[in-house]
């Protein structure tokens, strides 16, 4: 107990975090396309992260919460309570023809740094959906239960996101619809 | 829905993308290196440091409290561009810092220090390890060292380093990531590992 306990329990955090840092910090990345916002991100999810660590280095996968944290924040500081339903309610029917012509423009990506650019075009939860989904890959139920939607939403907003995704990345330019909901 | 190929493409390239995102050294070593206090025992623990958060917050800092929301930008004028914070001196040696946003604190510790001013500046909401609350503390001390009022949205402080007692420097520490910007400020036992110099 006392300083020999606390001790031990601060190596222990400082463990976590030097193994959970990198992917952590790729995954905010990915999330807002900037880098010292994802070094706040980061940041206040390490102090969160320490202010329960009793209950978290018992748990089975304690990054996993560390990244729920992360995504909670991102997504806070996005603030668009408001704006959800418009990016993840009810969309039109997403055509055949437009998850191929998507899946073309992702097969000819060469430059990754373009690519992320587009990916920070997008609405912040359409980002989240499809960082959770693929790069984390998350299965579509989880990702649900992080942001609070339906299943069928999530695949619906996948698919939509890659779309305006495919649309950015041939056109080089957001497409009208992403100026219009986009958070500053 | 979503196609299983379509899925698969958007599979490879973020493993392409988040593969390729290297983590600048500078920022795992800040990350790491910042003291972040891990609650040993869950959640009682927990409860009781931030009650002596609390406690310790009301006793050596007052808060400059502005309506701005933590992650906002500030909306520039056109062709111009706002800092996340400045710092003048003045001729009759006060200082005076405006915060619009909690970014780079070392960067204002740095600035402060160069002023003359023994500084220790987090925007996590909490003291360095390093740091020690200034002993002598009252608020009538605080309140010859620290003026504010506001700019607009943003808090501004000016400090009078003429009132700083031997041996006492000032701490910045607001809490990031709050729906309310709350510049806290206080007075610290200056020292090499805590102030500088």
């Amino acid at each position: 107990m006392g300083w020999r306990s606390d001790t031990a329990a601060q190596r222990e955090f400082e463990r976590f975090a030097a193994e959970a840092s990198d992917a952590l910090f790729r995954t905010g990345y990915l999330m807002t396309g900037d880098i010292r916002d994802t070094e706040d991100l980061l940041q206040e999810t390490f102090l969160r992260v320490a202010q329960r660590w009793g209950r978290v280095r018992s748990m089975e996968h304690p990054a996993a919460y560390a990244r729920r944290i992360l995504i909670n924040l991102v997504l806070r500081g996005a603030g668009r309570r408001s704006r959800q339903q418009a990016e993840l309610g009810p969309q039109p029917t997403t055509t055949e023809t437009a998850d191929e012509h998507a899946a073309r423009a992702l097969r000819d990506v060469d430059d990754l740094a373009e690519f992320r650019w587009a990916l920070a075009q997008l609405p912040a939860r359409q980002r989240a959906v499809l960082v959770l989904r693929y790069w984390s890959d998350l299965p579509v139920t989880e990702v649900a239960g992080l942001l609070g939607c339906s299943a069928s939403t999530i695949t619906s907003t996948a698919s939509r996101a890659a779309a305006r995704l495919a649309h950015t990345l041939t056109c080089g330019e957001p497409s009208p619809t992403d100026s219009a909901t986009r958070p500053g | 829905m979503i196609t299983d190929e379509l899925e698969n493409e958007l599979r490879g390239v973020f493993a392409r993308a988040g593969a390729d995102i290297s983590v600048p050294p500078q920022v795992r070593q800040r990350l790491l290196q910042r003291e972040y206090r891990p609650a040993r025992f869950g959640r009682w623990l927990g409860a009781s440091l931030a009650t002596a958060a609390v406690t310790v917050a009301a006793c050596v800092a007052i808060a400059v409290t502005v309506l701005m929301p933590a992650g906002h930008r500030a909306s520039p004028p056109p062709g111009a561009q706002l800092a996340a914070w400045t710092v003048v001196k003045h001729g009759d040696g006060t200082v005076t810092v405006t915060i619009r946003q909690l970014r780079d604190p070392a960067g204002l510790q740095r600035r402060l220090r160069a002023d003359g001013i023994p500084a220790s500046v987090t925007f996590f909401g909490q003291l360095p390890r390093s740091c020690h609350r200034y002993a002598g503390l009252n608020v009538a001390l605080v309140n010859r060292v620290f003026t504010s009022h506001q700019e607009g949205r943003f808090p501004v402080m000016v400090i009078h380093p003429a009132a700083l007692p031997h041996g006492a420097g000032v701490a910045i520490n607001p809490p990031a990531q709050r729906p309310i910007l709350r510049v806290a400020i206080g007075l610290i036992h200056a020292s090499s590992r805590c102030t500088g110099g």
